[in-house]
């Protein structure tokens, strides 16, 4: 036993045996949610069809009814693609990067922060099939053989978005997956009801847990972790590749795909700290979901933010040294023209805000933590609006500059957005158990051979 | 619960069914299209060429 | 034995389900598309697939321009200009080419009312002659108010008319047109004949307070675009108070208050005098003492220098010099311009009086207000009223309500039911130009025919037919329609003598060209009457009032408000202040500083007791002390015009207001702001390379831009056969935007309206950008018309996810509306922003006689889709597919986008690089030649040659 000192903080908090683990996470999908779940998913749900029925005005008017306009093409429909997008990332690095540095603190986290990353690509998926004028022929970005012997274009970036978001979902959504499989095999055997037993048993792909199976089941798990951990980097890449390969000033830099990468853990961090820190006392589930773990997830917040910090200062640092007037203009809108509060707004929230995580105090506040969390939220989403729109607005030829205005129905879609995931994430709560029972045993007091205890 | 269901019933419990869907499906696609084609216009009207003025040839 | 399987169904119900489900699958039919019918028996020379060519002419005012209508399928879809008149040869004006709309309004009358209600022709014509009868018999006088007339064979007709009639009162109104020029001609010169002005003989011009390069003067753009480029290269001053083009093309643009331009003209023909130039006779020396050019430079903060070189300029070039003093000046001020035209030898050179046509006597405000007061007085017995609005252009409102009241019956000839018809008891629906008979007199040595392109569209008559059926029921003998006394005065007095033809070879030959040269009758020449110019020479002085200087100008595209209802011309921006859908008020730089005020702010102009509020914009160049805004808006009749823009002909009724010049006038905030619909929203360069201009001194020194070489990733493209490419010359381009209405036209570009204007999403293919350079009090103006470029190595086409967008082998960038699924990525890449997104169902919502606009050869756009320029590759493929059915091969010129085809100014040139021998290759090479944004790579196929500037002390003045 190592001295009180170097000890590190137990990853789950008081005693509990296998047996209690599987009847505090498996018996939450089994019992009746608590009238607060009721509540807020009434409130999500409403938002979301809200969004949804916006979405429909949209379709059925023109993609007028937003402010999108002429230069600003693109504006909260890719603000928030990409925010959504990004706000995965954090998932699939808990659960691929960190399974493959055998960090055992995400043991706890790895299932909800992976349905989150799934949930986040949904909703992210929604905006580039309604972006487009005429969303009933989006079918036509799929290469399919036709009679006219068409193909899209597969030098456009927005070509390689669909082949990386696509695999994106696929990859997480069968990683998550086949992780679920003996959580959904435990609640079959515990299942009352006889819609519950079929489809527990369906979903459960016939999971007997015998040795054979779980050999196979270890083996695929890292696999696909080894698969995810590839698209954690390149994900954000391609959707960066949308900004970074065109020709337009404060786009055209090749610091976008870390850049976005970055920013993206950033994101995702700070959702699943904002959603684990709420989840975990409403769940009853503080002795698995610790501080620690919320501890370490505000240092990677804060060790992003540091790296967001740095990436704002090489843009700059290149584009003062550039010597191109385009982009030294672009610039200069970043943090004086019409837009230039959005601008300090992203910095604020990104670099300033999350500095008070270096106090271990506050690390450990829930209350500080999720007021971080919001902040660097409300942060990235200002930065794609910063990056998107205050680049477009003005561009090479003053004579087409111009302003852009969102409209209700730009905010409408957005909130919508935000109902739609966290509909699904409540969902998720009521149907699937939230936490890897799993992999949560494999760190019980106990269950590793003494003298390879890793914290 | 009552004697279980003839064959026959079955049958027609799963004809109403697809005729239900086939129903829903054809209303959804043929409405879809009403509303896209009813916005397009009838053609405008033929107008008729001057009778007594000179055109160039060519 | 089996048992018998009983159904549940009987076999009658099964058949009634079987039918009702049958009936349901009829019921939902879908709507019927029409049909495609061939014809059982074709018209004779009807070619459906061919377009057919209709020599016109088009009258507005005191102008005629003649045009060449296209039809498809019996349809007009787009009017250019007539190769065969003598001096525009293929250009017109650019509302002829708008106005092509106002065939389709949807607004127009369709049948004669009679006190609103719909009626027979019989019903209303019976009436109106009924009362012009009783009105005669009772000897009463009946007023005729009419626009002017320009057609000799119209003016007989209503001398005709007035000989049946003897107690007809003809009044002539052209609301835009002030009154000073006139009343200066007669004085000065004993006639009101105007003058041709030749620009193309002009080596040095003065412009005082005019517009000379306006969309609607192709033939003064013309003449000034022959000497602007390396060969020859003229001088152009402008003095004035706004900015106009005129002044944003001049070589020294001076901010002058207009009440001070008499003053400077008599100055200069002092300094002329002093130098050498005799006065003409009557004129004595003492008359222009009191003017002196360096005093007038201090007095109003101009650089003596400037003035010193302009009277050098002047004299050096004598008869080749031109002075031109504008509509608003007071009659002192183009006095002093005869003057000096006179003094240098101009007259007859540049200043041509010789072919005028004959005067007509235009009713200025004062007059019409002499035949309105009797009106009120209740001495007319009927009223007509034909083309003229005066319930809205009338300056004084209670006086036309007054006379309106007090007229007994009153008659409207018109097209749709405008604000005068409203008033009127009778309304009797017109033709347009496009479905008329006519003939004009622009100058004496030509003659324009007007026929129709069309048949009539809906139940209407020509005015002229309306007046000739009058006359026939007043007892004057006259055929049966206009047409046919049209060509009996034709034949009688427009055939030569000489002419050996029979008259209808002679007829069908002058419908075919639409214009007929003819001998202009030889006049002497006009004589400056030196006394009458000494008079308006004394009654020149500093003036006295202390507000500001309001010139009233008519709109840049709605003109005096007639063409309010035009989509296109309201969507179409202010040449210089890009704004759309409205007017407002310029103010000059330094007196917004001082007053506080910004794009927008909503101010109170009042003279002479008259108040408007209309929204201010602040406008480079502005003099200060003076303002400046647009008549023709403020309309309170039209679908499209009502409620757009402010009415600011009130203001003409004020005390103290000379013609459209208001010398007292003050400006007050009210505190209020408007968005206003700004088509470009930002004026500077930036430091950017876009619009270059270069001093002619410069452009001799050897080719200072080489063209770059840049590194690229991309394999260079081959074009096999064709490479097509365009050269703009900037030096030629005045601004008009002619080239945006011809585009719009030829492309089905759709209208968006004020709302989608503020929003940014105006659909304009073709604009013509404007640029201010250096100090707000006096700016250089640079003009840009932006297309697509078709980059070779196109930014657009690499992004498109659906491959919509891609490269011919001929050199244009290709967009494939079908396939367009519209991630507005395309527009996003391109960085000249050339593309438009189709928002919402612009086109589709389009009313159906607008649609009848729509050119056949271009895909009609729906929502969701992009589009942008294409070089008019219909026309390119027309072009190619008439050589190879000749059998033989394309030739430069054969192709003509829309635009270039309607540049008066030749400044657009469309061509084969392929061709070393072609115009645009030739361009291409120049050394004034670049291409904006050359330094991304993109390779774009429009070469732009720098303006040319020729300041005064540049060594190579012409």
């Amino acid at each position: 036993m190592l001295p009180e000192v170097l000890r590190r903080e137990p990853l789950i908090a008081g005693p509990l045996t296998a047996a209690a683990l599987d009847e505090q996470v498996l018996s939450y999908p089994e019992r009746r949610p608590p009238r607060a779940w009721f509540l807020a998913f009434a409130f999500t749900a409403s938002v979301m069809c809200l969004g949804f029925a916006l979405i429909g005005y949209t379709v059925y008017e023109g993609i007028g009814v937003w402010g999108n306009n002429r230069p600003v093409g693109w504006a909260f429909d890719i603000i928030n693609f990409v925010f959504w997008i990004g706000i995965g990332h954090a998932g699939t690095l808990i659960s691929a990067i960190l399974l493959l540095f055998r960090a055992r603190w995400r043991n706890a986290i790895a299932r909800y922060a992976e349905a989150m990353t799934i949930f986040a690509v949904m909703t992210a998926g929604i905006f580039p099939a309604i972006h487009v004028g005429r969303p009933w022929l989006d079918f036509w970005l799929f290469p399919y053989p036709n009679q006219r012997g068409l193909w899209p274009n597969f030098r456009s970036p927005l070509m390689w978005d669909v082949f990386a978001v696509s695999t994106y979902f696929a990859v997480s959504l069968l990683f998550w997956y086949i992780g679920l499989l003996p959580d959904l095999a435990s609640l079959r055997g515990r299942a009352k009801t006889r819609l519950r037993q079929i489809a527990y048993t369906v979903l459960s792909l016939g999971w007997r847990g015998t040795p054979e199976q779980w050999r196979h089941y270890e083996k695929a798990y890292v696999i696909l972790a080894g698969l995810a951990t590839g698209l954690v980097l390149s994900v954000h890449s391609v959707v960066s590749f949308d900004f970074a390969t065109s020709l337009v000033p404060g786009w055209h830099m090749t610091i976008f795909p870390p850049y976005f990468v970055v920013g993206a853990i950033f994101a995702g961090f700070a959702m699943v700290v904002l959603v684990l820190s709420n989840v975990r006392r409403l769940m009853g589930i503080e002795n698995l979901i610790t501080m620690r773990h919320l501890e370490l997830c505000n240092k990677v917040i804060l060790g992003c933010s540091c790296l967001m910090g740095y990436s704002y200062l090489c843009e700059a640092f290149t584009a003062w040294y550039s010597m191109n007037p385009y982009i030294h203009h672009t610039f200069l809108q970043y943090v004086t023209g019409t837009y230039g509060w959005a601008g300090w707004l992203a910095v604020v929230c990104n670099v300033a805000v999350p500095q008070v995580l270096w106090s271990q105090r506050v690390r450990r506040s829930i209350p500080a933590m999720i007021g971080v969390a919001l902040c660097v939220t409300a942060g990235m989403w200002f930065e794609r609006f910063v990056i998107i729109v205050i680049s477009l607005h003005h561009d090479f030829l003053p004579s087409a500059w111009h302003v852009y205005k969102p409209t209700m129905v730009d905010i409408g879609i957005l909130l919508g957005s935000f109902g739609f995931f966290f509909t699904l994430v409540l969902l998720f709560a009521r149907v699937l158990p939230v936490v890897a029972t799993t992999e949560v045993k494999a760190t019980l007091p106990g269950a590793q051979p003494e003298g390879v205890t890793h914290g | 619960m009552p004697a279980t269901a003839s064959r026959k019933d079955f049958l027609k419990g799963l004809a109403g069914l697809w005729a239900g869907l086939g129903a829903l499906a054809g209303g959804a696609v043929i409405g879809w299209k009403d509303v896209f084609s009813s916005r397009r216009q009838p053609a405008p009207r033929r107008l008729k060429p001057p009778p007594h003025s000179v055109k160039r040839d060519g | 034995m089996a048992e018998p399987i009983e159904p549940d169904l009987s076999r009658r119900e099964f058949l009634g389900v079987l039918g009702a489900s049958a009936a349901l699958a009829a019921g939902c039919s879908r709507p019927d598309r029409g049909e495609i019918v061939p014809f059982d028996k074709r018209p004779a020379g009807a070619r459906p697939g061919n377009a057919d060519l209709y020599a016109s002419a088009f009258q507005e005012g005191l102008s005629a321009y003649g045009v060449l209508v296209k039809t498809r399928e019996g349809r007009p879809i787009h009017v250019q200009g007539n190769d065969k008149h003598p001096s525009c040869a293929g250009k017109t004006s650019l509302r002829a080419m708008a106005d092509i709309m106002g065939l389709y309004d949807p607004g127009r009358l369709r049948r004669p009312l009679v006190k609103g209600r719909p009626a027979s022709w019989d019903q209303a014509r019976g009436r109106l002659l009924s009362d012009l009868l009783g009105a005669r018999a009772e000897r009463r006088p009946v007023l005729l108010m009419t626009n002017a007339l320009l057609s000799p064979t119209r003016r007989a007709l209503v001398a005709a008319l007035g000989k049946a009639l003897p107690g007809l009162k003809h009044a002539v109104r052209e609301p835009a047109c002030g009154g000073a020029e006139a009343a200066a001609l007669k004085a000065c010169y004993g006639d009101a004949r105007r003058p041709r002005l030749r620009l193309d003989r002009a080596k040095v011009m003065l412009a005082l307070e005019v517009e000379l390069l306006s969309g609607d003067r192709p033939e003064e753009i013309k003449g000034f675009a022959a000497n602007r480029g390396e060969g020859s290269m003229s001088r152009l001053y402008a003095f004035e108070a706004g900015m106009s083009l005129t002044g944003a093309n001049a070589d020294h643009r001076v901010p002058w208050k207009p009440s001070r331009a008499a003053a400077l003209g008599f100055a200069l023909a002092r300094a002329l005098h002093q130098s050498g130039r005799p006065l003409p006779a009557g004129v004595a020396d003492s008359v222009l003492a009191g003017f002196d050019l360096e005093a007038l430079a201090k007095e109003q903060g101009a650089d003596p220098a400037l003035l010193r070189a302009l009277a050098e300029d002047l004299k050096r070039a004598g008869s080749s010099a031109l002075v031109v003093a504008g509509p608003a000046l007071p009659p002192q001020a183009h006095a002093a311009a005869f003057l000096l035209n006179t003094m240098l030898g101009a007259e007859g050179s540049t200043v041509d009086a010789s072919i005028s046509p004959p005067a007509e006597e235009l009713a200025g405000d004062e007059e019409s207000s002499r035949f309105l007061l009797e009106a009120a007085q209740g001495r007319f017995a009927a009223a007509v009223f034909w083309g003229v609005n005066p319930a809205y252009a009338f300056p004084d409102a209670a006086l036309w309500d007054s006379s309106a009241a007090a007229i007994p019956l009153k008659a409207r000839i018109g097209r749709t039911l405008d604000e005068t018809a409203r008033a009127c008891d009778i309304v009797l629906p017109e033709h347009h130009w496009l479905e008329s008979w006519n003939d004009f007199e622009p100058s004496s040595d030509l003659l324009l025919l007007q026929q129709p392109a069309v048949a009539p569209l809906y139940d209407t008559r020509q005015g002229d037919d309306v007046l000739l059926d009058l006359l026939r029921g007043l007892g004057g003998g006259a055929p049966l329609d206009y047409r046919s006394y049209l060509m009996e005065r034709w034949r009688r007095e427009v055939q030569p003598a000489s002419s050996l033809l029979p008259f209808e070879r002679f007829w069908s030959s002058a419908l075919h060209d639409g214009a007929l040269r003819r001998e202009a009758a030889s006049r002497p020449p006009r004589r400056l009457d030196g006394a009458a110019v000494t008079k308006l020479a004394r009654q020149t002085g500093a003036p006295a009032a202390s507000g500001f200087e309001l010139i009233l100008s008519p709109g840049a595209n709605v003109f005096d408000g007639r063409y309010a209802d035009n989509g296109w011309l309201q969507e179409l921006p202010d040449p210089v202040t890009k704004l759309s859908w409205g007017n407002a008020v310029c103010v000059s730089p330094a007196d917004a500083v001082r007053l506080g005020l910004a794009d927008g702010d909503i101010v109170e102009l009042s003279a002479g007791g008259v108040e408007v509020e209309l929204p201010a914009v602040v406008q480079p160049g502005q003099a200060p002390g003076t303002l400046g805004a647009a008549l023709g808006y403020g309309r309170r009749a039209g679908s499209v015009a009502a409620g757009v823009g402010v009415n600011l002909f009130p203001m003409l009724a004020g005390s103290g207001a000379a013609g459209l010049l208001l010398p007292d006038t003050e400006l007050q905030k009210t505190g209020c702001r408007t968005a206003l619909p700004f088509i470009q929203r930002h004026h500077k360069m930036e430091g950017r390379d876009i619009a270059r201009s270069i001093t002619l001194a410069k452009s001799r020194q050897p080719r200072l831009t080489h063209s770059k070489d840049l590194a690229t990733l991309y394999p260079p493209r081959k074009f096999p056969k064709h490479k097509w490419a365009m050269a703009v010359d900037l030096s030629l381009c005045t601004g008009c935007q002619a080239c945006a209405v011809s585009c719009q036209s030829e492309n089905n570009v759709p209208v968006v309206g004020a709302e989608r204007v503020l929003e940014g999403r105006e659909m304009h293919w073709l604009r013509v950008d404007r640029y201010y350079e250096g100090p707000a009090e006096n700016p250089k103006v640079l003009l840009q018309p932006m297309m697509c470029q078709q980059c070779d190595d196109a930014p657009c086409e690499t992004v498109c996810p659906v491959a919509a967008t891609n490269h011919s082998d001929e050199g244009l960038n290709q967009m494939a509306y079908n396939r367009c699924v519209g991630t507005r990525y395309c527009a996003n890449n391109c960085p000249y922003k050339v593309r438009r997104f189709n928002f919402f169902e612009y086109n589709a919502q389009t009313p159906e006689s607008r649609r009848l606009a729509f050119n056949p050869e271009v895909t009609v756009r729906p929502r969701g889709v992009m589009e942008k320029c294409t070089f008019c590759v219909q026309r390119i493929q027309e072009a190619k597919a008439a050589a190879r059915s000749a059998g033989r091969a394309l030739r430069d010129g054969d192709i003509e986008p829309a635009c270039a085809a309607a540049c008066p100014a030749g400044a657009i040139v469309f061509g084969d690089l392929k061709d070393p021998a072609s115009r645009v290759s030739r361009l291409a090479a120049r050394g004034r030649g670049y291409r904006v944004l050359e330094e991304l790579g993109v390779k774009p196929s429009v070469t732009y040659l720098a303006d040319l500037s020729n300041p005064a002390g540049d060594r190579d003045a012409s």
